[in-house]
């Protein structure tokens, strides 16, 4: 080993701190890179798989393909694998099903490959084995209330769907009937041919390529065996190279002449999440934020690793210059430098490859426990090869690039030009100048930090950058977060003051009642209320013009809900509206808000022109029969005054958005003789075992809020991980950037700072200036760093904002965590170095760097 | 009058085997407006004498009495205060706050003391240093000659009990010590500033009042000149 070589060794063993300051930068660069496009991989691959099991692996379907003329699509060169799947026909549904709708089977035969690759989710039971087995959908299976069940026997006669002008209907056309969907006009046509088939095993309902959600039938599947492929086989390829899919299939299905081409479709969901797309897709936004995030990382990284360079070589000046003294060549120095940025990126890169690998894995662990229930699907951690590669790649060519430059700067060194004096340190009069008040105002220690400031202008450019970088970041950041859930909150079910809605299935209101106070005496309600209503309708006058043009005259419903809660909640309700309990029961509190898409734009209206304090003229229904036939003027004309609009208010006893108008029960009684008793609403302590306990009733329903509430919350626990885990490492380059500077920059002093102390500056004029200088520090960085926030902030409000109506809010809370965290970084690295040098003695430290 | 005066100091660094005495009891007393010179081959222990004149060392035992005063016996940041006021430093590599020009390097101890500086005076300092044009310079802009006169300014700005000069030649040539030596006397003569030099330049010794010489931490000889 040459003495160089080992002098670089002993120089990173000497340098301890500076040494893993600079591992520690290059190790949270690479770990970013690398975990960043290791979530990416394992989020994308988990998804394609998901894709595949429930559309089926394949990438392109060509339809009903004559037997003569499978081989020019099986044999193609392009083909990695195929299976091959037909239609035997429908058969009508013999057994009564509650959804009418659904009148048919679809018989589908499945190749082997077919029935493993196709999408086939089986929830119980095994595949068809043979011409005689078959699968059919839970939802047949729990439609029928399990009158379908494995091991029965389905007796079926083939047919097919005729419109009524004579056309054969297929998959993709939906049941046809007459305009008020009364009377099905399409007819069934048996072909004559009967199969007896045995149910073994009940499968999820498949794709909606393979079943339309307006289908008219319910998929089930039999074996294929492949003797038995006729003509007009549905052929599924997959390609050996996804990417081509559109050319290849677009070429294959013209194969035998533009009019003669074959009917395909492509599976959008597997070739989305494999990087495929003609348009702009999911997949591509998927790509840009990853770039977008990755452009910040590398952006910060590359300041870490540059700047921790430069320092290094800054303070090993003078040891440059005294090697080129000694005879070393600007070769020599140049190769030193280079080497010492191979040794530290030979320990941090793997480091910090290892480090990102143990994140993603326990990311996507923590993912798929929070929210792969809810998501339906599995979250996969995959060795992320290629952004190891991508990862490992970068931070070479950082580092590489970082120290070349600052090698080449010390080959230059003229000796004792280097063992003299710092010429890193340039000082230009001019540069340097400070304005007047500078001096008057903050004395002479502030004239010093100030034209320090100035002097060493890029270094402190750099660690501006970087608190700019995390400040901007940070603000972004939280308004995504504030605009994502600000928005999502109005839609999901937190705080709404009832987490279980009970629905019974008797007609009395006595027995109702008498269910109701049944399920009160439960244990772990917190508050019940039971909601009373009666039907009104509301005369043609109030109608909202503008609204009844969007929506189409016939769901522009005047009929509502008028709605009696308990005087409890009825009487906070009207306090939150401010109104008194007295005037309160004069009338009614109207529900009317409308959100609606238009112009691209969610905006939200009210579906009724009515004032507030109004008094109204509507209708009273029959709530029995809510005759459409009765003209309006025979029914009863009531007159009520409308006190207040309900705006974000919350109340238990009324469902979240429902229109309707709010009434005392007194109220309701007086004016609505036949109201009946229709839902509980139940805040309960723990609403799943709650939930338990009301299985075991018969004749009602319920609906278990906390289950979406549940699924909200996970969602946002994991955006909050990774939005602040993002940020946290963001700001930790950040950190370990202001340290470096700071650290250095005050090292780089500390025989001035002797020599002011010298000539009588004492420990607290000192501490001042110190101080001073990182208030001028932090304010900079603020002052430029605030704004790009905000402006950032605002840029993400806009793009929200085109899809819904909310104000801009300053972000005052996070400005106000990050002035404190600037200042409070700042203030600790400046304090660390200043313990430093307090330590040291003046005059051994004006000698030594006399030497 | 007695301006200083130095009882039984001592400076031992290092311990048992390793134990170096670099001041061994060493007293002595100076008065007003002597030019003292302090004489002593390189390793005799004369600038740890003087950095403990300075008080900008502490002593391991013994007193440094400057205008009366213990100097020892002041806290850390009345010591400051006291350097600031008292002693003017001057070291043989300047050392210039090297953002700060001339000006502001020279009035430096009167900033630090927060007082009003008096610009007659000032001027008339620049001037004698001849330093009038170059008072918006920066250090690096100057020759070390220059800078070494800076330095003398900063030393004499505030009028201090006493000037302490570490080697002020040993870093120039010929033509800028003299410069700097003839500085020293007129300031000793015009100002009747108190001045000790370090140097081991035999022609400033003879310049001075009394050369005291020292050896191995120890005053060995104590002259007066003619």
């Amino acid at each position: 080993m040459s003495v160089l070589k080992k002098l670089t060794i002993r120089n990173l063993k000497l340098n301890r701190k500076r040494t893993i300051t600079t591992i520690i930068g290059i190790m949270l660069s690479t770990a970013l890179i690398c975990a960043t496009f290791g979530l990416g991989t394992s989020f994308q691959k988990s998804l394609l798989q998901d894709a595949i099991k429930s559309s089926g692996d394949y990438h392109a379907t060509f339809y009903h393909i004559p037997k003569e003329e499978q081989k020019y699509i099986t044999e193609n060169r392009q083909i990695d694998s195929y299976f091959i799947t037909q239609d035997l026909g429908y058969a009508e549904i013999e057994k009564e099903l509650p959804d009418s709708y659904n009148r048919y089977w679809l018989i589908k035969q499945y190749d082997e490959k077919a029935l493993t690759n196709n999408g086939v989710q089986l929830v119980e039971g095994r595949l068809p084995e043979n011409e005689n087995e078959i699968l059919i959908q839970d939802r047949a299976a729990d439609y029928s209330n399990q009158e379908y069940q494995i091991g029965d026997m389905m007796h079926l006669k083939i047919g097919e769907r005729y419109s009524s002008t004579g056309e054969k209907l297929g998959v993709t056309n939906p049941l046809e009937t007459t305009e008020d969907d009364e009377q099905v006009l399409e007819k069934f046509v048996p072909t004559g041919e009967e199969k007896e088939y045995k149910i073994v095993g009940i499968m999820k309902r498949p794709s909606s390529e393979l079943e339309p959600y307006y289908a008219p039938f319910l998929v089930c599947i039999t074996y294929l065996p492949e003797d038995k492929i006729v003509g007009n086989a549905d052929i599924s390829v997959k390609y050996k190279d996804v990417t081509k899919t559109y050319e290849i299939t677009e070429e294959i299905s013209k194969q035998n002449g533009e009019e003669n081409s074959y009917e395909y479709i492509t599976n959008g969901d597997v070739l989305r999440w494999s990087g495929v797309s003609k348009s702009a897709n999911i997949a591509t936004t998927l790509y840009v934020v990853v770039g977008i995030v990755v452009g910040i990382i590398i952006f910060s990284s590359v300041f870490v690793i540059r700047n921790s360079f430069r320092i290094m070589i800054t303070e090993k000046y003078r040891q440059y210059g005294m090697l080129a003294s000694i005879g070393a060549t600007s070769k020599q120095i140049k190769r030193n430098v280079l080497q010492e940025a191979f040794y530290l990126g030979a320990i941090a890169i793997p480091l910090g490859i290892l480090g990102s690998l143990l994140a993603v894995f326990i990311l996507v662990l923590l993912v798929q426990n929070l929210i792969g229930e809810y998501a339906n699907m599995e979250f996969t951690f995959y060795f992320p090869w290629m952004a190891i590669l991508i990862g490992t790649i970068l931070s070479i060519v950082t580092i590489y690039l970082s120290s070349i430059i600052p090698a080449r700067k010390a080959a230059k060194i003229s000796p004792i030009e280097a063992i003299r004096s710092n010429t890193e340190i340039k000082i230009n009069r001019k540069k340097i100048q400070a304005p007047k008040w500078v001096k008057k105002l903050f004395k002479i220690g502030g004239l010093i930090s100030y034209k320090n400031l100035k002097r060493s202008k890029k270094q402190y450019r750099t660690t501006v950058i970087s608190i700019v970088v995390s400040i901007a970041i940070f603000l972004a950041l939280t308004s995504i977060i504030q605009y994502a859930f600000g928005f999502t909150d109005i839609y999901y079910y937190e705080n709404i003051g009832y987490n279980i809605v009970v629905r019974s299935e008797e007609e009395e209101n006595e027995k109702i009642l008498q269910q109701y106070n049944e399920i009160s005496k439960i244990e772990g309600i917190e508050q019940y209320s039971i909601q009373k209503m009666a039907y009104i309708t509301i005369g043609k006058e109030y109608d909202n013009k503008e609204l009844a043009e969007y929506y189409g005259e016939s769901q522009s419903d005047r009929t509502i809900p008028m709605i009696a809660i308990e005087d409890k909640y009825y009487d906070e309700l009207v306090q939150k509206l401010g109104i008194s309990k007295e005037e309160a029961r004069t009338g009614a509190i109207l529900a009317d808000n409308v959100s609606y898409y238009k112009d691209n734009k969610y905006t939200t209206s009210n579906q009724f022109t009515i004032k507030e304090g109004e008094t109204i003229k509507c209708y009273q229904e029959n709530l029995e029969e809510r005759e459409e036939e009765t003209p309006i003027e025979n029914k009863k004309q009531m007159e009520i005054k409308i006190l207040k609009r309900l705006g974000e208010e919350q109340t238990i006893g009324i469902g979240r958005g429902t229109h309707c108008l709010i009434v005392t029960e007194e109220f309701l009684q007086n004016h609505m003789p036949n109201y009946r008793i229709s839902n509980m609403y139940i805040q309960a302590e723990n609403p799943d075992e709650f939930s338990k306990e009301l299985d075991t009733m018969e004749k009602i329903g319920y609906t278990n809020y906390n289950e979406s509430l549940k699924e909200t919350r996970a969602i946002r626990t994991v955006i909050y991980i990774f939005v602040y885990g993002f940020i946290a490492v963001i700001t930790l380059i950040g950190v370990t950037n202001i340290f470096n500077t700071i650290t250095t920059n005050m090292l780089l002093r500390s025989k001035e700072f002797a020599m002011l102390k010298s000539v009588g500056m004492t420990a607290k004029e000192f501490n001042n200036m110190i101080r001073l200088e990182s208030i001028f520090y932090g304010l900079k960085s603020l002052i430029i760093g605030l704004p790009i926030g905000l402006l950032l902030s605002y840029a993400l409000y806009k793009g929200f904002g085109t899809s819904m109506e909310i104000t801009y809010q300053i972000p005052w809370a996070s400005i106000g965590i990050a002035v404190l965290f600037v200042f409070i970084i700042v203030f600790i690295t400046m304090k660390y170095s200043l313990n430093k040098i307090n330590k040291q003695n003046i005059i051994e430290t004006i000698r030594n760097d006399n030497i | 009058m007695e301006i200083l005066r130095v009882e039984n100091l001592n400076k031992v660094y290092g311990k048992g085997e390793n134990e170096v005495r670099a001041v061994d009891n060493v007293s002595f007393q100076v008065e007003k407006g002597e030019f003292v010179a302090i004489i002593g081959s390189s390793g005799s222990g004369k600038s740890t004498l003087l950095h403990l004149i300075g008080g900008v060392d502490r002593p391991t035992s013994g007193k440094v009495y400057i205008d009366g005063k213990d100097i020892y016996q002041l806290s850390n940041d009345n010591l400051a205060i006291f350097r600031r006021r008292q002693i003017g430093l001057i070291y043989q590599f300047y050392n210039l706050i090297p953002i700060l020009n001339v000006e502001e390097n020279i009035t430096l101890p009167c900033d630090l003391d927060e007082q009003k500086v008096n610009a007659e005076k000032l001027q008339d300092l620049l001037k004698t240093l001849g330093l009038e044009k170059r008072k918006k310079h920066l250090p690096n802009e100057l020759s070390g000659g220059q800078q070494q006169r800076v330095s003398i300014g900063r030393a004499i700005i505030n009028s201090p009990a006493i000037m302490l000069a570490d080697e002020p030649t040993g870093n120039l040539d010929s033509k800028a010590s003299e410069e700097i030596i003839s500085l020293l006397k007129l300031s000793n003569k015009k100002y009747n500033q108190t001045v000790i030099v370090i140097t081991h330049d035999e022609k400033i010794a003879l310049e001075a009042d009394r050369i005291i010489t020292i050896e191995d931490g120890k005053i060995i000889k104590d002259e007066r000149n003619g």
